[in-house]
C-alpha cells in the first residue's frame, strides 16, 4: 500500500514537473497582469495602466535657503515697517522653489503672527500676492505695486487663516517662481492704530501633482 | 549532448520553472481578489516611507467603514479622482459613513482633505520594489513580453522534440504535436491582444508627498502723529503770542485755550501761532497735529502745555504749567 501512495506521489510530482505543465501555468501571467479582463470586472475603483513611480522627496523654498527640509518655517525678517500710515502699501519680494523631485501646486495664507503681541485694533492690515517682482513708490503716501498680476484678492489679516492664492500655482521639479507680497494699512484704520504693532504669518501648502 | 545544447536546455528549464511560478502566483492573486475582495496597490510615490516605500507592492482587503480604525493604511479616492494610500490619524464614525484623516507618514501634516466613506481597502502585507516590477508588466510593452514569453514557453514544451520523448514519434504524432501548437500560440496571442485592449492592470496608487511651511514677517509698525511743541511768542503790550512748530503731513491743528483749556478751535494746516489780545485774558493753551486721511483722521497727543495772560495795559506773560 505504502508503495502504491507513493509513486502517486511521484507520478503528480512528475505530472506537474512536465514542461506542458508548466507551460500551461505560465498562462497564469496573463490572467494576473490581464488577459481575460478579469481585474477589469471585479474592479469599481479608478485602475490607471503603469504609470510613473516617483520616489525621492519634496521640498518647498524661499529665496536662497529659507525652509529648507520638510515642515520647515522661514523667517523672513525683511517684511517689515514702521510708521505705516492708513491707505500707505508696501511691497516685498519672496522667490518661491521646488527643490524636491515631483512637480508640485501650492496655495498660501495669511494670519497675525505671533511676535510681537498685535495691539492694531481690528484688522486694519492687509495682505496680496502678486506675480512678479516689487515696485517701490518713492512718494508720500507709498504705495508700492508689483510687475505681475495678483494671485488673488487682498484679504485682512485676522486671526484665522485667509487664503491669498484663487487657483494654485505650480512649479515643476527645480523650478522657482517669483511672487510679490503687498502688506498695507486700510485706508480707513481707526486713529487708536497710531504706534500700534504687529506681524504677519504666510502658510505656504504645496502639494504633489499626480 | 553539446555544452551549448546543455546550457541552453538549463536556461529552458529555469524559464519554464519562472512561467510556472509566476503564473501560480498570478492564478492565486486572482482567486484571492475574487473569493476576499483584496487587491494589489503599486505605490507611485514615497509619502509612506519609510515603512512602505514608492514602488512597493501591497495588497489590501476591502473593509467596512466602521471597521477601519487610527494606524490603520488605507486605500481612498480623492475628489479629483486619484487614489490616495495614506495612515489613518482620526476617524470618526457617522451616520454617513467614516470620517477619515489621512497622513503619509513621510509628511509633517495630515492630508489637507478629510475623507467620508463607507468602506476603503486596508493595506495589510507590502513586498518592496515588487511594484516596479508588476508596473512595468501593466505597460503595452510589459503585456507583449509577458505574452512572448509565455508563448515561447508554450512552443517549447508543445512543439517539436519532447525532452521525455527520446525515439520520434510516428509522422501523425509529430504532425498533431505542431498543431498542438499552432492553436496554443493562436490563443495566447489573442488573449494577449483583448487584454492590450482592455488596458487591464493592478490599481495604481499615489502616496501623496506634501510639505507646509510657515513664512513669518518682522515687526509691523503704524506711524505715530507727532505733537507739535509750543513755544511762547512775541509778547507786548495787550498781546500775548504763542507759537508751534509745523508737523509735516498734518492737514490742520486742533487748539485748546481759554481757562482750563476749555476753549477748541481748529486751524488749518498753514497756522503756526495764535495771538490773544483783550482787557484781562488767560488760560492754557496747547496744541494737536491731525492728518486727514480721507476716510480717517489720526491726530497727535497734547503738546506741552503753556500759560498765558493778556493784560491791556501791560506786557502779556507767558509760562510753562
Amino acid at each position: 500500500m505504502a508503495r502504491h501512495a507513493e509513486s502517486t506521489a511521484r507520478r503528480i510530482w512528475s505530472g506537474a514537473r512536465s514542461d506542458r505543465t508548466r507551460a500551461l501555468l505560465s498562462l497564469g501571467l496573463l490572467v494576473g497582469f490581464g488577459s481575460i479582463g478579469t481585474y477589469a470586472y471585479w474592479s469599481d475603483t479608478a485602475v490607471v495602466t503603469g504609470g510613473p513611480i516617483t520616489s525621492g522627496a519634496m521640498d518647498l523654498q524661499f529665496d536662497t535657503n529659507g525652509a529648507v527640509g520638510n515642515g520647515a518655517g522661514y523667517a523672513k525678517t525683511t517684511i517689515t515697517w514702521t510708521g505705516l500710515a492708513p491707505d500707505e502699501r508696501k511691497a516685498f519680494n519672496l522667490t518661491v522653489k521646488n527643490v524636491g523631485n515631483p512637480p508640485f501646486t501650492y496655495l498660501a495664507t495669511a494670519t497675525r503672527g505671533v511676535s510681537p503681541t498685535w495691539t492694531f485694533t481690528g484688522s486694519p492690515i492687509t495682505v496680496q500676492l502678486y506675480a512678479g517682482t516689487a515696485v517701490a513708490d518713492t512718494t508720500y503716501p507709498q504705495q508700492d505695486s508689483c510687475t505681475g498680476s495678483p494671485l488673488g484678492t487682498a484679504q485682512a489679516v485676522d486671526t484665522t487663516n485667509k487664503p491669498l492664492i484663487s487657483t494654485a500655482q505650480e512649479i515643476a521639479a527645480g523650478g522657482t517662481q517669483s511672487i510679490c507680497i503687498i502688506v498695507g494699512l486700510d485706508p480707513a484704520a481707526d486713529n487708536a492704530n497710531q504706534s500700534k504693532t504687529g506681524s504677519v504669518s504666510l502658510t505656504f501648502t504645496a502639494n504633489q501633482k499626480p | 549532448m553539446t555544452s551549448r545544447a546543455a546550457v541552453v536546455g538549463r536556461l529552458r528549464e529555469a524559464a519554464l520553472w519562472l512561467g510556472a511560478c509566476l503564473g501560480v502566483l498570478c492564478l492565486l492573486l486572482g482567486a484571492l481578489a475574487l473569493v476576499f475582495d483584496v487587491r494589489p496597490l503599486v505605490f507611485r510615490s514615497g509619502s509612506m516611507s519609510p515603512e512602505i516605500e514608492a514602488g512597493a507592492l501591497a495588497l489590501a482587503r476591502e473593509t467596512p467603514a466602521k471597521e477601519i480604525n487610527k494606524g490603520d493604511i488605507v486605500s481612498v479616492v480623492d475628489p479629483t479622482g486619484t487614489r490616495v494610500t495614506h495612515r489613518v490619524v482620526s476617524v470618526e464614525q457617522t451616520d454617513g459613513g467614516a470620517v477619515l484623516q489621512l497622513k503619509g507618514d513621510a509628511n509633517s501634516t495630515p492630508d489637507s482633505e478629510t475623507y467620508t466613506v463607507d468602506k476603503a481597502y486596508r493595506v495589510f502585507v507590502d513586498v518592496p520594489w515588487a511594484g516596479h516590477v508588476v508596473n512595468a508588466a501593466s505597460t503595452p510593452w510589459g503585456l507583449l513580453i509577458c505574452g512572448g514569453f509565455v508563448t515561447l514557453l508554450l512552443v517549447s514544451a508543445f512543439g517539436g522534440r519532447r525532452k521525455e520523448d527520446d525515439e520520434p514519434g510516428p509522422p501523425a504524432d509529430r504532425k498533431g504535436g505542431r498543431q498542438a501548437t499552432r492553436v496554443i500560440a493562436g490563443a495566447a496571442t489573442a488573449g494577449l491582444l483583448v487584454t492590450t485592449a482592455t488596458g487591464v492592470a493592478p490599481i495604481n496608487t499615489m502616496a501623496m508627498f506634501s510639505d507646509t511651511s510657515l513664512v513669518t514677517g518682522g515687526t509691523l509698525t503704524a506711524l505715530t502723529v507727532p505733537p507739535p511743541v509750543v513755544s511762547c511768542g512775541t509778547l507786548s503790550v495787550g498781546t500775548t503770542r504763542l507759537n508751534w512748530t509745523a508737523v509735516p503731513g498734518a492737514t490742520g491743528y486742533t487748539l485748546h485755550y481759554g481757562t482750563g483749556g476749555s476753549v477748541t478751535e481748529n486751524v488749518g494746516p498753514g497756522v503756526t501761532d495764535k495771538t490773544f489780545t483783550g482787557l484781562v485774558t488767560s488760560g492754557t493753551f496747547s496744541v494737536e497735529a491731525k492728518i486727514n486721511y480721507g476716510s480717517t483722521t489720526w491726530t497727535s497727543v497734547a503738546s506741552n502745555k503753556k500759560r498765558y495772560t493778556v493784560l491791556l495795559v501791560l506786557v502779556g506773560i507767558c509760562s510753562d504749567v
